[in-house]
């Protein structure tokens, strides 16, 4: 073993040193101080630690790296892998930004430890190409995740935990035994050597193919991707909010990484990739309907994210069964994409619902578009970059998918050439009525007026309809002026006191619009690093 | 650079306008007025800057943005988009004219006005097909919201109406864009290079003009999908109603002219005379159903309808006659309806609060510098000769006659929806000035004399009343300058005269 170049692991040893401390200190030293000095202490290790891991990741990406490997190969810095890493590590610190605050009674130091502890899953998950590391890695993760989401022992967390955690098991069972035959096939846990391995295996050969469902049941249980999507609404409306947008968000990029590097090798052998296109695309068409049918009639605004989710992995999983580097990386640069808005949205979710002491659901965000217009800015910036509205990046994301998926068609075995246009149309239809529950939320937030606001609000009873009308500006009474008062000072408190949280959102924004504006850089990122592989 | 000019600077505008401190609420206006006159400056200057006597695009700008997927910022004028280009920049300004008093969220108003405006402008400049897509989005957003929070009866409905439409036109856009960027071979998405050298195959053609041409015709008003657009200009407030008849609707017209009928000549020749008898349904539909109205904000909207349907019979025609026809009748009704939108929804509404025909009680007594341009207009948008309709609506029969594949009974009926045009144009003036109230007017008897017209809303008439009146009276500088911008187009079409 070769450990000269063990800098390339920076990133993973600041963060587990911070996890470290953080525990150490929190059980040591402040064992008996109350909640608010431990809080901002868990938070503040944490934090440095992992942007000390971003910064290191980026410095990384400066550095000379001979053939980039560690290991004995089995972990690999690449920039792309670079890039992804330091985009996980800051998905981290924003999740940890937006627990500030959070009741969570006696957990402080686990629950920053766990959130840490699941972004080197994830980092790990990116940069490995052992199939076995690869496994550890995602288990990592996930069992981080299943505890996060119980953490607060509410009844509906533990509830939403213990779904999460039998599907999550169960699927991970799945995947490890896709592995398992893919390793009996091969004899190999390495992915970097597997194209040609593969090469010695008669095809077409059953053992791959079931290897291959199984590692995609596995994966797409991770994706949220239908038909393994029944624990994403659930999960998504009980589980505490930043870790909603971390499950969300970064974590899914190491399952869509992993998938990809799988899949990978496989791209010279028609036979093989036929399988796993055929799958795929049943995967993704089924993803686009159940996603977009569950959507429509939400209430719950974190429901509502969680079936767009199932929307967007079906999206993703085109670029994916799109079955070439090019389609892969248009997968990677929209899946990237959508991190950064549905964080965006979760953050606004939080801080404008639930901080506000409002329901998370669309009535919550009335008036959002008076009362704190940033707010509303920054979320009609995530919703539409999530419906796909140019020029921000979520239609760039959507073009560059549905166009390489098309320009693929060719690369495909004869039989499946129609199936991009089957797809591509598929995901069209879908993204128009997806516009439908994306304009209700923006109806909710920049249109309709605070029913706190407007007099007698006791008595109405709306549905929520978009084609509905509202109450004319008009007609709008001082009757309720103390309520509103009141309730206007306790905003002004709250946005003053998440400076921070605001500060987070911003970048996220600052990321998506420099993203519209110039996908390119990103995309020939992705492009080369896949290139690369 | 100079047609970037304007959407750059009125996205710039809207921003600024979010930005500004709360205590100048009026500075707000100020700076939608300067950037809407800025936006018109330019855009004439581009107008006589055009030379006609060179072929092709000109002031092209083009920056590589995505390589990898093709994608370019593209941008230059042709005779056709610089005229387009004036007719946005009339529209602007006489849009912030009738909206100044706006009190409710203004500087809100002003920036989704000024975002609408640098999309319809960014789309009339596009010569590369994604950019030309992402503009005609951006275009979308703020109607919604412009409607939805500033409109009046039913504007969430009408609102969320028209984005569902609208997303379905660029749904239907979106893949035919994907299609033939695969389908022409070169692996292009250059409007001017796939209108030179067309080279998708017939079959190709047959089947992505027909989607291509309906996802743009939706927001043309084609019939029957055109059911957005009588409850969103009704709903909308006065400026979004003169933006949505006057440019939103001819964003649908112009991508049917550059992007189907100029890069699938094959597909057109077609499918043309089946798009003819939907355009002819909507100029019966639309005048028919203005004739049915009492509400004069529905009798306007209908007759843009029914204009529009005139606009898809020119270009239906696919003769150099015809489509200039096309585009002079966009133009025509682009300066016509939002004037009759002004006065009917701004200028009279503000005055009488209600739109009911049948309580008007001889206006034209009672306002009688409103009413005459009002009754001016409308005999100007009926196509009246001395007004840009008659021009327009004449090139359209005169082409649409001469295309063989068309049936002569279509332009017959057409010519017959001229005739119910002046029915509806001379019955509704009439309800509205010169006839004694139907029923009896609500609680307060109507005043004697209403105020007179502000020197604002004489601004607004003259403005675009006397383009029309310039354009009706001496046609050929503005003829000359469309023919050139079609002269790209019209190689694919044989004359074939009948």
């Amino acid at each position: 073993m070769d450990f000269t170049l063990l800098h390339l692991m920076a990133p993973e040893l600041a963060a587990l040193v911070a996890l470290l401390v953080c525990l150490g200190y929190d059980y040591g030293a402040l064992r008996h101080e109350p909640a608010f000095v431990r809080e901002p202490a868990a938070l503040r290790i944490c934090c440095s630690g992992l942007l000390t891991a971003v910064i290191a990741s980026l410095i990384l990406l400066r550095v000379d790296r001979p053939d980039g490997t560690l290991f004995d190969g089995q972990i690999v810095a690449t920039t792309y892998t670079l890039s992804l890493k330091a985009l996980v590590y800051g998905g981290a610190i924003i999740c940890l930004i937006f627990s500030r605050g959070a009741p969570r009674i006696q957990h402080i130091s686990e629950y920053h430890a766990l959130v840490v502890l699941a972004a080197i899953g994830v980092a790990v998950a990116v940069s490995t190409r052992n199939l076995l590391l690869i496994f550890l890695a995602l288990e990592l993760t996930a069992l981080c995740q299943y505890s996060l989401v119980g953490l607060d022992r509410t009844r509906s967390g533990v509830e939403a935990a213990f779904k999460y955690f039998t599907f999550g098991a169960t699927a991970g069972a799945f995947f490890l035994f896709g592995l398992s035959y893919l390793y009996g096939a091969v004899n190999l846990l390495s992915l970097s050597q597997m194209s040609p391995a593969l090469a010695s295996v008669p095809l077409p050969s059953s053992l791959l193919t079931v290897a291959y469902l199984f590692v995609l049941a596995g994966l797409g249980f991770k994706l949220a991707s239908a038909p393994f999507h029944y624990w994403v609404p659930e999960t998504y409306r009980h589980a505490p909010t930043p870790v909603v947008a971390w499950i969300a968000g970064p974590s899914k990029l190491a399952a869509l990484a992993v998938l990809i590097q799988i899949l990978l090798p496989t791209l010279e052998y028609p036979l093989l990739k036929a399988d796993w296109i055929a799958a795929l695309s049943c995967m993704a068409a089924l993803s686009l309907v159940l996603g977009t049918v569950g959507a429509l009639r939400q209430v719950e605004l974190k429901r509502l994210l969680a079936y767009s989710a199932v929307v967007h992995a079906g999206y993703t999983l085109i670029g994916v069964a799109g079955g070439t580097r090019e389609s892969f990386a248009t997968a990677v640069f929209y899946s990237i994409v959508y991190v950064l808005a549905t964080m965006v949205a979760f953050g606004v979710v939080l801080l404008a619902c639930e901080r506000q002491g409002r329901p998370a659901t669309l009535d919550g965000l009335r008036g959002l578009a008076t009362r704190s217009p940033l707010l509303a800015a920054l979320l009609l910036g995530a919703v539409a970059t999530l419906a796909g509205i140019p020029p921000l990046p979520g239609f760039f994301g959507k073009y560059f998918l549905f166009a390489s998926a098309i320009g693929g068609a060719t690369a495909l075995p004869p039989a499946w050439t129609w199936l991009p246009y089957v797809l591509v149309a598929l995901a069209l239809a879908a993204s128009a009525v997806s516009l439908y529950y994306y304009f209700l939320i923006l109806k909710a937030a920049l249109v309709t007026e605070d029913r706190a606001a407007l007099p007698n609000a006791a008595a109405e009873v709306h549905g929520h309809d978009a084609f509905a009308d509202d109450g004319h500006p008009d007609e709008r009474g001082g009757t309720t002026a103390i309520r509103s008062a009141l309730c206007l000072a306790r905003q002004d408190y709250e946005t003053k006191r998440a400076l921070p949280e605001l500060l987070a959102l911003w970048v996220l924004a600052l990321l998506l619009a420099f993203t519209g504006l110039l996908p390119a850089p990103l995309l020939d990122l992705i492009s080369q690093g896949l290139n690369e592989m | 650079m100079l047609p970037i000019v304007p959407t750059l600077l009125s996205f710039a505008a809207a921003v600024l306008c979010l930005f500004l401190p709360r205590h100048s609420p009026g500075l707000v206006r100020w700076i939608a007025l300067a950037t809407a006159a800025a936006g018109l400056s330019v855009s004439l200057a581009c107008w006589c800057m055009y030379d006609p006597g060179q072929s092709g695009f000109q002031q092209v700008v083009a920056v590589p943005w995505v390589p990898d997927m093709a994608i370019w910022w593209r941008t230059g004028i042709d005779g056709v988009s610089v005229t387009m280009m004036v007719l946005t920049g009339l529209v602007a300004v006489a849009g912030v004219l009738i909206s100044w008093d706006v009190e409710h969220r203004r500087s809100e108003f002003f920036a989704w006005y000024l975002v609408l405006i640098g999309g319809v402008y960014g789309v009339f400049i596009s010569l590369d097909m994604v950019l030309f897509f992402i503009f005609y989005e951006i275009a979308i957003i703020p109607k919604y919201f412009l409607i939805a929070i500033w409109g009046g009866e039913r504007r969430t409905y009408a609102a969320m109406k028209l984005a569902l439409f609208s997303f379905a036109s660029s749904t239907l856009v979106l893949f035919s864009i994907l299609a033939m960027y695969y389908g022409s071979g070169s692996a292009t998405l250059d409007i001017t290079q796939l209108t030179r050298a067309s080279n998708f195959s017939q079959g190709f053609q047959y089947a992505i003009f027909p989607v291509l041409f309906t996802g743009f015709g939706i927001l043309a008003g084609m019939w029957p999908f055109h059911t957005w657009a009588p409850t969103g200009h009704v709903a909308a407030p006065p400026a979004a109603s003169m933006l949505l008849a006057g440019v939103v609707m001819k964003l649908g017209a112009y991508g049917c002219l550059r992007m189907a009928i100029g890069t699938l000549p094959a597909g057109a020749q077609a499918w043309a005379p089946m798009f003819a008898i939907l355009a002819l349904a909507g100029i019966l539909h639309g005048a028919l159903a203005a004739l049915a109205q009492r509400d004069f904000k529905y009798v306007i909207a209908y007759s843009s309808v029914s204009h529009m349907g005139f606009v898809l019979l020119g270009l239906c025609s696919l003769d150099r006659t015809g489509l200039t026809g096309s585009v002079l009748q966009m133009f025509s009704h682009g300066v016509l309806s939002p004037l009759l939108f002004a006065l009917v929804a701004g200028i009279i509404y503000s005055r009488t609060h209600t739109r009911d025909l049948a309580v008007f009680d001889r206006f034209g007594e009672r306002m009688p510098v409103i009413a005459t341009f009002t009754v001016v207009a409308g005999l100007a948008a009926m196509g009246l000769p001395g007004f840009s309709g008659f021009v327009a609506e004449l090139h359209i029969l005169i082409g649409a006659w001469r295309q063989p594949a068309i049936a002569n009974v279509v332009v017959v009926l057409a010519g017959v929806g001229i005739i119910l045009t002046a029915a509806y144009t001379i019955t509704r003036l009439h309800m509205a000035f010169f006839q004694k109230s139907v029923e009896p007017p609500p609680e307060v008897p109507w005043p004697q004399r209403f105020a007179p017209p502000h020197p604002r809303e004489i601004a607004i008439c003259v403005l675009l009343l006397g383009f029309s009146v310039w354009i009706g009276l001496y046609p050929s500088p503005m003829l000359r300058q469309i023919e050139s911008g079609l002269n790209s187009i019209v190689a694919h079409y044989p004359t074939r005269w009948r």
